[in-house]
Parts: C-alpha cells; sequence; structure tokens
C-alpha cells in the first residue's frame, strides 16, 4: 500500500518534470530537486545528484524531437557548451568563497523582470 | 564570442546550484534575438557536454539514489515525449508567454527561498546572541 502511494509520487513527479523538459527544455531541476526535498524528504547532495542524472534521459528525448523539427542551431549550441564548461568550472569554486544568496536575490530579481516584460509585450 | 559569454554565465548560475538552463534561453531570445524554439533547442545541446562531469561525480560519489532515478526517468521520457510534442505545435510567441509565465512561477519560488533562508539565519542570530 505504501509503496504504491510511492510509485504514484514518483511517476508524478516524472511526468511532471519530464513535461515541462519538453515543453521547454528546461526547468527539469527547477522542479525535481524540490520535488525530492519536500515531497520525498530526501537529503540536498542526494537529491541534487539525483535529479541531474534523471534529466539526462529526458533531455536526450526532448532532443531527438527538437532535431526532427528542425530547431537545432549546433554552431551557437556548441559556443555555448564551451562557455558553460568554463562557467561551471568558475562556478563551483565561486560556491566555496560567496555566500550565494546575494547571487540568489539578484537571479531573483532578473527572473522577475524578464518574465514580467515578456508576459505584457 | 557573445555565445561563449552566454554560455560562462549560464555554467555559473548552474555551477552555484539554480536554473542556467533557463537563464540561457532567457539570454538567447532577449539579447541575441533567437526564436524561442531555437534558443531551447540550444539549453538541449548546452545540457549534456555542462552536467556529464556532474553526473560522473555524483555517481562516484554515490550521491544517487539509483532506483529512484530509474522510476522518474521513465515516466521523466513519456513526460519529454509529450512535453515535445506541445511545444511543437505552439507558435512561437505563444511558446515564450508560456515560458515567461513558467519563469515568474520559478522567481516566486526562489522569493520564497530567499525568505526561509534570511529567516533561518536571523533565528541563528538570536540563538547566537543567547
Amino acid at each position: 500500500m505504501n509503496s504504491k502511494k510511492q510509485v504514484t509520487k514518483q511517476a508524478l513527479i516524472g511526468i511532471i518534470a519530464g513535461t515541462t523538459c519538453g515543453l521547454f527544455a528546461s526547468g527539469g531541476g527547477l522542479i525535481l530537486v524540490p520535488a525530492f526535498l519536500y515531497v520525498l524528504k530526501m537529503e540536498d547532495k542526494k537529491a541534487r545528484g539525483t535529479a541531474i542524472l534523471c534529466i539526462l534521459p529526458m533531455v536526450l528525448t526532448s532532443s531527438i524531437f527538437y532535431i526532427t523539427e528542425n530547431y537545432m542551431n549546433w554552431e551557437i549550441g556548441v559556443k555555448c557548451a564551451i562557455g558553460g564548461i568554463i562557467g561551471g568550472a568558475i562556478g563551483a569554486k565561486l560556491l566555496k568563497k560567496i555566500p550565494t544568496i546575494y547571487v540568489k536575490i539578484l537571479f531573483t530579481l532578473f527572473l522577475f523582470y524578464v518574465s514580467t516584460k515578456m508576459i505584457l509585450a | 564570442m557573445l555565445e561563449i559569454l552566454f554560455g560562462i554565465i549560464a555554467g555559473i548560475i548552474t555551477g552555484l546550484g539554480m536554473g542556467g538552463g533557463t537563464i540561457l534561453i532567457l539570454l538567447l531570445s532577449l539579447f541575441y534575438g533567437l526564436e524561442q524554439h531555437i534558443a531551447q533547442a540550444t539549453n538541449l545541446i548546452f545540457f549534456v557536454p555542462t552536467s556529464l562531469a556532474a553526473i560522473w561525480m555524483n555517481l562516484k560519489q554515490n550521491n544517487v539514489d539509483r532506483k529512484l532515478a530509474k522510476n522518474i526517468a521513465i515516466f521523466g521520457v513519456m513526460g519529454a515525449i509529450i512535453g515535445s510534442i506541445i511545444a511543437e505545435k505552439l507558435e512561437d510567441n505563444m511558446l515564450k508567454k508560456c515560458f515567461a509565465v513558467f519563469i515568474f512561477i520559478i522567481a516566486l519560488h526562489e522569493l520564497y527561498g530567499i525568505y526561509q533562508t534570511i529567516k533561518m539565519k536571523k533565528r541563528l542570530h538570536k540563538i547566537q546572541k543567547k
């Protein structure tokens, strides 16, 4: 009974995260991490580690659709990915040095500003 | 060159444990003029090489619940098929609006997280004073 309930929860979390990943090609982690933390009561490190692994098959599946619809711009994508690898290393180093709350506040303000602008446009 | 800079910014945000992918899509569509569908596709390309190192590290350090990952991945793939089909059907401008609403919800969630962090810090401060 209990494990059945658990599987239903997992199925719902998976479907929601996957649909978001397919629809917006992003946001899988933004859904999975809080869901793992608050619904499945996991600890932070394990939640993040499990989430990023779960996203990979979702991204690969979405990619098949985006490739067949000809949405891929490989040149821009590869350049962004090169920057991403550099940025990821910088971010991991910064994480140990600066209080992330300030970055979070800045990030949130930026999200509010652009989303409101886009909705009203 | 601008593309690499966008990648670096998104990479830093990802490294800090926030939504780097959403930032990349926003930068590409707002400051580079890419169509929403193309900007989103770019993030798919971006994700694979930038996440592989993190995935490998997490597996090595045993930060993965493998059984849960398998279940979530199965349903996640089904969801990804549904989401991708919806994205295909949506007109570019409509997809952009939906994405904006999604970003707004994320911002609300982040705001709540910030509020919680500040509340916790204040409580810690009080305990330390005592």
